[in-house]
């Protein structure tokens, strides 16, 4: 593909990237590029781009979960295959990522991090918080997640409750398929979607019932 | 960040920032163009996020003028709207954006073309992830008080404790 050029420098390559791996490819070189180069931040560019971190939502994720909790079958699809299943619905990883989805129930609570860097399913869940970058929170979800979920989440889950804390890597994105909340019988997907929280998928929250 | 935008001591944490980013953008092509939800900026995807605060950001470190990321995206839109609509990629605001964003660079002589087009490479095909040498995978299981099957992996230690 060319594009005009009127005696003015030749663009880098002059080219629409057409897919969305591929322009990301592209934010990240040029985003590096000018790290290294002492020209940015991370931190710089960080702090603008949280400013709008709610903007990008987990709207895909929790299309995925009103699916999940509507369809049986696609929630089997997904808890087999999540990476597939989330193609379904057009909602697709990065290159070389694969999703796992872990299931909360009655007496199992999972939750994600990141150990050594911020390693988030994105495409599913938007943006990452803060906090979830945050080294004290990478490295307290590890050695006592029941304390964490309660002290910093308002997450107090009863002794019974097993809790399983995922590593979620650039290899393997794991998130959390939450437990529908009771009351919510008669809810169709689009009101269902309403409900599902981006802390609900990471683990550090449950779905509220409705109306709480 | 907030330079120009006179402060508003009852303004919650990041209007004052959030103004300053929107006076910058008020000030573009085809502004009207410029994805919103509720008035605010919304984004589809977080690349589009990322390549915002890039530029802001560097048009903030005095790297370059307003002016001249302005007339990067003007060429940038004008060379999508010439071509041919069947042969054209599907309207992208913060696509142009970070196109505009590249040609400054590259006019800039801050980072050559191959330069930055085998970086762009390396992150597409997966080269360069950071380093995300940790496993993966279940790293904690505190099973309280739930009687925990026997063969079930237990819990790993982080090695990496960087």
């Amino acid at each position: 593909m060319t594009t005009s050029q009127t005696g003015s420098p030749a663009p880098v390559t002059g080219t629409f990237p057409s897919s969305d791996e591929e322009i990301a490819a592209r934010v990240k070189a040029l985003e590096s590029l000018m790290i290294e180069k002492g020209m940015t931040s991370e931190h710089a560019v960080d702090k603008i781009a949280e400013m709008y971190e709610r903007e990008v939502g987990p709207h895909n994720g929790a299309r995925v979960v009103a699916r999940a909790w509507s369809d049986p079958e696609f929630k089997k699809r997904l808890l087999e295959n999540a990476t597939e299943a989330c193609l379904e619905l057009g909602i697709g990883g990065v290159q070389g990522e694969d999703m796992v989805v872990v299931e909360n129930e009655d007496d199992v609570h999972n939750a994600i991090v990141c150990t050594l860097c911020s390693c988030y399913p994105w495409p599913t869940l938007g943006l990452p918080p803060n906090w979830y970058k945050y080294p004290a929170y990478r490295a307290r979800m590890v050695k006592e997640p029941r304390a964490v979920l309660r002290d910093e989440f308002g997450l107090d889950l009863p002794e019974s409750t097993e809790i399983r804390i995922w590593d979620t890597s650039a290899e393997v994105r794991y998130w959390v398929l939450p437990q529908r909340p009771p009351g919510t019988e008669g809810m169709s997907e689009e009101e269902l979607q309403e409900l599902v929280t981006r802390d609900a998928m990471i683990g550090v929250g449950v779905v509220p019932a409705p109306g709480r | 960040m907030a330079r120009g935008v006179r402060s508003a001591p009852d303004l919650p944490p990041g209007v004052a920032e959030r103004r300053a980013v929107e006076r910058l953008v008020q000030e573009l092509p085809a502004t009207e163009q410029i994805p919103r939800r509720e008035g605010e900026l919304s984004f589809r995807e977080p690349w589009e996020v990322r390549t915002l605060g890039l530029v802001v950001q560097m048009h903030e470190a005095g790297h370059f003028a307003w002016s001249e990321f302005q007339a990067a995206l003007i060429e940038v839109i004008g060379e999508w709207e010439a071509m041919a609509a069947d042969a054209r990629p599907a309207w992208s605001y913060y696509a142009c954006w970070q196109q505009a964003a590249e040609r400054l660079v590259a006019r800039s002589e801050f980072v050559t073309p191959d330069e930055f087009d085998q970086r762009a490479d390396e992150f597409l095909s997966g080269k360069r992830t950071p380093p995300h040498t940790h496993g993966g995978g279940l790293l904690t299981r505190d099973p309280g008080s739930r009687p925990s099957p026997a063969d079930r992996q237990s819990t790993a230690q982080t090695e990496e404790s960087s």
